[in-house]
This record gives C-alpha cells, structure tokens and sequence, in this order.
C-alpha cells in the first residue's frame, strides 16, 4: 500500500528553520520527532503512515550515520558515504509515488521535524537553506538522496532494488547528471551515463567527460527520443557521443581587446 | 518556436491520428483536459488510433533504404520531469489502436503524453539531411493532461506575514527562485498576508465575486505578471536554453505573451513606468487584470 507522508508547508518549513539555527546535533537529536501539529497529507491514494514507521526510518538512518562518525562532525568522504546508505534506507522504507516523492513538504518534515540532527551533521557549515527547505529536489538533503536511488536502480531479475550503480558514483558525477532533469528525467539514460562513466578509462578525468557528453546530449535530446533505444543503444550512442567531434560546437573567441578591461 | 530538426521529416498530412481516450468502468471516454478524481491508486489506461502513408513518409522523410520506423507513445510527468516507458509500435498502412497505461506510482501531477514516429536502428550510411541516429523523431505531437488538481493552480498559500518575516503591511509577496531551472510548480510561491481578510476571501472563493473581490484579485493578478514578467527580463538571455516546465521557460513564455518585443524591454535604462504600462496592457489583453471593455 502507498504511503502518505506528512507534509509540512513552505511558511511552517521556514518558521520551524529559523527556529532551528544556532541549535547543536545533541540538541536537535533531542527535539526530533515523528509528528508535528502542522502537517498535512494527500487527501487520498493510500495510508498515513504511522509515527512509528517514521521512527524506525530515522533510528535507521541514525544508525547508519553513527558508522560514519555521527554526532561528530565527519571528513567529506564519510559523509558522502553515509549519503549512499542514507539513499538506499530511504528508498526501501518510503513506499512513495513519484507524485508524492516529488511533493516538498514531506521533504521539509523529514529534514525540519523528524530527522534535523542528521541534517546538521551531514551539511556542517552549510548554510544553505535548500538543504532543510525543499525548492529543488536535487539539493535538499533528503529529496535528493530518494531520487538518486529511484534514478539509479536497477531491478534484479527477482525485483529487488540493486544499488550498485548508485555506489560506483562520485559526488561530482550524481550532481552533474540529477542536476540535468531532461537527463535524470530518463532514468535509463541517466544509468547509461553512469555505466559510460564506470567503464571509462583510467586515465579519463569523468568531470572532463561528463563535460563534454552532457551539452551534446542535450542538444540531440531535442530530436532523438532516447526512451525508444534498449539499454545496448544508449551505450553505444553515448559512446560514440563522447568520441565525436563536437558536431555543433559553438565556438566563444577569447576577446583580447584592451577596452574589454574596462569591463572587469 | 519553430521546431528545426537537423534532418528531413514528413509532411504533417501523412500522419493521422485521434484524440486520446480512456477506460471508464467498461467504456472508453474522451480524454480531456484533466482527469477528475485521480490519486495515486489510479493506473490509467488511455488509447489512440494512429494511421499513417508509410511509403510517402519514407519517401518525404528520404528514409527509402528500408529502415525500421514505429510508433512511440509514451508520456513524461510535467512537474518531476519523469519519462514512462513508450509503448513502441512498427508503422503500419493499416489504422492501428494503441493501448498506453500509465501507472500511478510513476505518474505525475501533470503529464504530457507524447506521440512519435522514430527511427528505431541507426543508420551508418545516412546522407546528409536525413535521419541517422536511433530514436530520431520524424513527427510528433504532445497533449497535456493534469491528474492532481483542477484547472492552472497557481502555487499560493495564505500565511501569517509578521511570523514569516515580511511587511505585515502588505497583501502579497511573489517568491521567485534566483536561477532559472528549477521547476516552475516548486520554486515560486504565492504569499497571501492572511491579515488581509478580504483579499483571502476573495482568492479563495471560486464564484460569484463581488465587485470589490474581483477588484481585488485582478489587482493582485496583474501585480503578479508584473513581477514574473520583469524577473524574466532581467534573466532574459539565460531563458534560452531552460528546461520545459521550468520557472525561466514558464516566466520567458508569459514574457512573450505579455510584451510583443521582449528583447527590446531588457535594457536596464528602459522607462520603469513605460515597462509596467506596457506589461499591465500586455496582461489585460490577454484576459489577465482589469477589462475596461
């Protein structure tokens, strides 16, 4: 059955926020909670889910965050690492839509309501609000996490979610493809990205090939349907995307005229 | 704009086909605008009939060496730009009726559906000007359907300005994002000062305004495209290469709509009161704001 969250509106979100700042990990790991007197839910299309679900999710979440070093602030590499985790228990315990997945408020009541503390470890010394109030999907801490999962899995034969491919990304190459909606918006395309990224060369920088491929992908997206090509297709389109010539390159002259100084 | 494709298509007159329906109980209905009552419970099950003049579609589209060409219906979620998987189908000179279900765990709050005609194996030897990459769409078209909400919902919410950190003096605050990609239904917001108690009954009732409420919301509605019009303009030579359903691809849309010149109305020395004058005439021509007629 389809779960319904809770939803916490964007004015209840940023009064809740504000109320927040200057609080510690301790302090915040003390006033998390599983309901909250402001939340909505969808009218109908399946079950609210009960406050003991949502604490098993983040007692869950903070569990994989302690092998990680939480509450201690951590070195980037372990919590990008506990990003990975986190991705995969959300995905697994949130039994959501896409509609649902794509509503902010959940978001902002898992990040605000229940789980604040882990949003603070995660994104010390952040002080960006997108990361507790969802605008963008793709950078709030939790919203982000879900649809990476929901991108980058690859069903098993038996229909068990397979994260691997999810794990094989670094930090740079996820936000350069989920930050793309025309490209993460096609999840086998999205994967297919990601497979050219895990099989190329050694000596390939893939921040260098994610550079070049993604203009030029952009631009055929406006008249090749890429939902049509098998898996074996999007390969070998990308492949050959990323060894071609730029065959619609618009080329941007350096301006060397000294009167350009006066613009800087 | 014009869709250029970098390779020859068919003419529109050899393609076919009708309005999407859908299955009601045990009745086919037509598909408008909006499905009524949809949740996430409900898989939609929708079909066309599509024809087409293969052999004139291959000889227009210079695509006479036998290639595989089919049909792809498919649909994309408007607010989380999700694909579904397409139903694909070979061309046939028979009508042929193809049956598309969308589920709901994968759906959206609105969505596009999409019909095209592909080329479905790369071609190594094309000429140029035609078709050579797998998927290479030679005809589309694409019909909008919203499944959660009725009608063009504008993102609002009636809030309680002193606690959220604005004038309590103020009836309205458009929030609009800084960059232009996010999605337009996610990053702007309508703020209603709930202190204000005649505007809040005047947006939230649904018919029968009184003279003053409609007063009161065309106001507000032209103060909105006023603020969405002038947020494009200041981005105007970012809103090129936005993604669909974007707030820049929706605020460019609105832009053009509103000013028949936008690119002349981007200078930041232009006359401030000229430019409302002209996006406030803009509005009401189409149909938004006060009528004086």
């Amino acid at each position: 059955m389809t779960q319904l969250w809770p939803r916490l509106g964007p004015a209840a979100a940023r009064t809740i926020y504000f109320g927040l700042r200057r609080r510690t990990i301790t302090e915040l790991a003390g006033e998390a909670r599983p309901t909250h007197d402001r939340v909505t839910y969808a009218a109908t299309g399946g079950s609210r889910v009960a406050p003991t679900e949502i604490a098993a999710l983040t007692d869950d979440l903070r569990r994989a965050a302690t092998e990680f070093g939480y509450p201690v602030p951590a070195e980037d590499a372990e919590r990008i690492a506990f990003d990975r985790a986190a991705a995969e228990i959300l995905y697994a315990r949130m039994d959501l839509t896409t509609v649902e997945a794509a509503h902010n408020g959940i978001w902002n009541f898992l990040a605000l309501v229940a789980a604040p503390d882990l949003v603070l470890w995660r994104w010390t010394g952040s002080t960006n609000v997108e990361r507790w109030i969802c605008t963008d999907r793709t950078r709030h801490m939790f919203a982000r996490l879900w649809w990476q999962a929901l991108t980058f899995d690859t069903p098993t034969g038996d229909g068990r979610p397979d994260h691997s491919l999810l794990r094989s990304l670094s930090e740079s190459d996820l936000n350069q493809i989920t930050e793309r909606r025309s490209i993460a918006g096609n999840p086998r395309l999205a994967q297919a990205v990601a497979r050219l990224l895990a099989t190329a060369p050694a000596e390939t920088r893939r921040r260098d090939l994610l550079r070049t491929i993604t203009p030029r992908l952009r631009r055929r997206l406006a008249f090749v349907d890429f939902s049509v090509l098998t898996d074996e297709q999007l390969d070998d389109h990308l492949r050959v995307l990323a060894q071609a010539p730029d065959d619609h390159a618009t080329v941007t002259p350096a301006w060397h005229h000294p009167i350009a100084q006066t613009f800087e | 704009m014009k869709d250029v494709r970098p390779f020859f298509v068919p003419r529109n007159d050899l393609v076919r086909v009708s309005t999407w329906s859908r299955l009601v109980e045990d009745d086919w209905e037509d598909l408008g605008a909006f499905v009524e009552n949809w949740d996430y419970r409900t898989r939609l099950h929708l079909r066309c009939h599509v024809a087409c003049d293969v052999a004139a579609i291959r000889t227009s589209a210079r695509l006479d060496d036998g290639s595989p060409i089919g049909w792809s219906l498919g649909w994309r979620a408007t607010d989380t730009g999700l694909l579904g998987d397409p139903v694909v189908v070979p061309v046939s000179d028979e009508p042929q009726t193809v049956v598309l279900d969308i589920p709901a765990d994968r759906a959206g709050a609105g969505l596009m559906l999409t019909r095209r005609i592909v080329l479905r194996r790369d071609r190594m030897s094309a000429t140029p000007g035609t078709a050579r990459w797998a998927g290479s769409i030679l005809w589309s078209d694409e019909t909008p359907l919203r499944l959660t909400g009725q009608g063009s919902a504008f993102p609002s919410e009636a809030v309680d300005f002193r606690a959220y950190g604005l004038d309590p003096a103020v009836s309205w605050y458009l929030e609009l994002p800084a960059t232009t990609d996010l999605p337009a239904m996610g990053s702007m917001l309508l703020l209603i000062n709930s202190a204000d108690a005649a505007l809040v009954a005047a947006v939230t009732r649904q018919r029968r305004h009184t003279e003053v409420q409609t007063a009161l919301v065309q106001a507000m509605e032209e103060g909105v495209v006023e603020q969405l019009v002038r947020w494009a303009l200041v981005r105007w030579d970012q809103l090129d290469d936005v993604e669909p359903d974007s707030i820049g691809a929706a605020a460019r849309t609105l832009a053009t709509r509103v000013l028949p010149d936008p690119d002349g109305w981007t200078d930041p020395h232009v006359d401030q009161m000229d430019l409302t004058a002209a996006i406030i005439a803009g509005a009401r021509r189409i149909g938004w704001g006060r009528s004086l007629a």
